[in-house]
């Protein structure tokens, strides 16, 4: 623990790295910000709010149904008769209204639709679920029917009856840009970790202590796991104290299926949940990133060949993005991005087989990830010293 | 006693150090050669920052390529010139190298007071090693290498950046310990051995030379070195011509040092030699000394 300690003061002495943290998180609140408001603008979601908050919001009963329809159907008509005034009229939700007509038409009907629907909509899908058992049984394809067994327990009993203005914690949990400031954060703090001590001339010491290599080796082990723990649980919690602030958070209880890009997650937790679940696999694919640049500061020679060497890669794993819905290959799955923007693992039940097992990806992407992290960790404890040293 | 027995190492094409063969016991070494002689080279295998490509190191009696634990409790080593954490306190450098070096939490206090008093850095211990100068540095270096009290000390290029006073400090400080450790100095500045060490080991373009008390070396070049005065004119005629050890300037004329088997001139008188020019002696093979002006 000592030797962690005078890890964290080597690191976190050095000026430019407390001026990017904070200067990286006042530029995430300005993006949230920023990215909020004009997200807000788009979906009408202070007056979605306000509604919500007048009568929609609570336990989805015929009352609040009727009265959404009715208000739709009152809007619709006049907006058809062409007969309504373009005119700033107080006593509309938006102001005006043909505004109303599209907060209700556009937003709450569909809405509230969607939610009424949902449990509907997954007995159709279970219903063709056991037809596929039943089927599949006869032709004797054990792969289609274990996928449809799965299917059949993960979407039973699934059912939406609260209504809440989820657009803050939707765009939350799509907000991705606070995992691209902690990568460059990683970058910038890890970058010196092995190359410095290189550099520093250090090398020549360590492997004359009684404990050779081995003591410094663990430090910065234990220090690269603590350091990408800390900024990853930091933003986590920067992300929600932004929202929080910029936008109306709200139904964290919630099933995730409650949010229409979820509709046929295989998940069955609430939006809380799985924004914790969201921040693990982001500390797995973060670390993945994290024992990259160790490695490459250990066998590098110079801090700019490290730097050049993390950055560019990392440039183009983020262009190298997951795909919406479909099916992830192998190759992805060494892609840590797929960990940090982990939700493309959850938008449905795409499963991988082994054999005629399906697996969810995620627990293929863990288990990819826990490979690299081993093999790192060995790289990195290991005395391999580079010609150089 | 520490024991170097065949040692080699290559870059590429390039022998760096080649089938040495070196014995250390108690007492101060001068590891004496020319810059590109092979001295970190060796050191740095001695202490394990470089693998061995053949021979092998061995400390009282076992291998260190079996056993280098023992090896490193015993030693204190400074690496040439090092720069170490300028984010660091002098304090909280020797105090992360306690740690390193497995010293009890009890002692580490009393032994960082004693070592930063030995380098005169007392004052100083509390800045960052960023604000330290050169010579400050180097001080520090030689203060983290007495930490532990080890019995085995190795200095590679120690003096560098140091002024003339605290040259004299260091040199008394091993002084001090020179019965009961082995000290090696690797330099290529002779004075900063020419009066502690009890013996000297010279290597050149990586091949030792030979090892042996400074008398010894002085002695084996006796009738080689010549005093002669000469006018300021003819200076340049002198410098072409021989190995000049060292030039004074007196009274308009030079008083010149020539290292020579012949007599340089009439008037040149026999000097009594010094370890410099015993070590110019053996590794400056430039041309010189053909004949008598």
């Amino acid at each position: 623990m000592t030797l962690l300690r005078f890890e964290i003061i080597k690191i976190f002495r050095k000026p430019y790295v407390i001026v990017s943290i904070l200067l990286f998180t006042l530029i995430n609140f300005a993006a949230i910000f920023i990215t909020n408001k004009g997200y807000q603008q788009w979906v009408m979601e202070e007056h979605q709010n306000q509604v919500c908050e007048e009568f929609l919001c609570g336990p989805i009963d015929s009352q609040k149904i009727d009265k959404v329809i009715s208000e739709t159907k009152r809007l619709s008509d006049i907006v058809a008769s062409q007969k309504f005034s373009r005119e700033y009229d107080s006593n509309t939700i938006t102001g005006y209204l043909f505004g109303d007509f599209n907060l209700y038409y556009g937003y709450l009907e569909p809405n509230l639709k969607y939610a009424v629907s949902y449990a509907y909509d997954m007995q159709d899908i279970i219903q063709r679920a056991y037809e596929n058992v039943e089927f599949y049984e006869q032709v004797g394809n054990i792969k289609e029917l274990n996928k449809n067994h799965d299917i059949i327990q993960l979407y039973s009993g699934r059912s939406i009856n609260e209504y809440r203005n989820l657009y803050g914690a939707r765009y939350l949990l799509f907000y991705d840009f606070s995992g691209l400031l902690i990568m460059f954060l990683l970058v910038l703090t890890l970058t010196p970790g092995f190359v410095s001590e290189r550099e520093n001339r250090m090398y020549q010491l360590f492997p004359t202590f009684p404990s050779g290599e081995r003591k410094i080796n663990s430090t910065k082990f234990l220090f690269i796991i603590l350091i990408t723990l800390m900024y990853c649980i930091w933003f986590f919690i920067m992300d929600l104290i932004g929202f929080a602030l910029f936008s109306h958070l709200q139904g964290f209880s919630m099933p995730l299926y409650s949010i229409q890009e979820f509709q046929l997650t295989p998940l069955n937790l609430s939006i809380g949940q799985f924004y914790v679940v969201c921040l693990i696999l982001k500390i797995f694919g973060m670390l993945i990133i994290s024992f990259y640049i160790a490695i490459l500061s250990k066998f590098l020679p110079k801090t700019v060949y490290v730097f050049l060497g993390s950055v560019l890669p990392l440039v183009l794993f983020v262009f190298w993005l997951p795909r919406a819905h479909s099916a992830l290959g192998w190759l992805d799955f060494v892609n840590p991005i797929h960990l940090i923007k982990n939700r493309y693992l959850f938008l449905s039940y795409n499963p991988i087989f082994i054999g005629s097992t399906p697996i969810q990806p995620v627990f293929i992407a863990v288990l990819v990830a826990m490979l690299l992290i081993i093999i790192s960790s060995i790289i990195i404890q290991t005395g391999i010293r580079p010609r150089f040293a | 006693m520490l024991e170097v027995k065949h040692l080699t190492k290559r870059f590429g094409r390039q022998t760096a150090v080649n089938d040495m063969n070196i014995q250390f016991k108690n007492g101060i070494y001068g590891l004496l050669g020319p810059n590109g002689a092979g001295k970190t080279t060796l050191l740095s295998m001695i202490m394990g920052a470089l693998r061995p490509d053949q021979g092998e190191i061995f400390f009282e009696g076992k291998s260190l390529s079996k056993d280098r634990k023992n090896f490193n409790s015993k030693v204190g080593y400074l690496p040439q010139g090092p720069l170490f954490y300028k984010e660091f306190t002098g304090l909280e450098f020797l105090e992360y190298i306690c740690v390193l070096k497995n010293i009890s939490r009890q002692s580490r206090s009393q032994q960082i007071d004693r070592v930063l008093r030995e380098v005169n850095l007392n004052d100083a211990k509390n800045k960052r090693i960023g604000a330290y100068s050169g010579g400050m540095r180097q001080r520090l270096g030689i203060a983290q290498a007495l930490l532990g009290d080890p019995q085995v000390l190795v200095f590679d290029e120690p003096t560098a950046g140091l002024d003339p006073i605290e040259r004299i400090r260091f040199r008394n400080t091993l002084a001090r310990f020179s019965n009961e450790k082995t000290i090696i100095i690797a330099t290529h500045i002779v004075p900063d051995v020419e009066s502690i060490a009890h013996a000297v080991v010279v290597i050149k373009d990586g091949v030792f030379i030979t090892q042996d008390s400074p008398e010894f070396l002085m002695d084996s070049i006796k009738g080689t070195v010549w005093s002669l005065t000469v006018p300021i004119t003819e200076i340049d005629a002198y410098i072409n011509r021989f190995r000049i050890s060292s030039i004074q300037l007196l009274n308009q004329h030079y008083v010149l040092r020539i290292i020579s088997e012949k007599k340089p001139s009439a008037d040149a008188v026999s000097a009594v030699p010094r370890l410099e020019e015993a070590y110019i002696y053996l590794t400056d093979g430039s041309p010189h000394d053909t004949a008598s002006l």
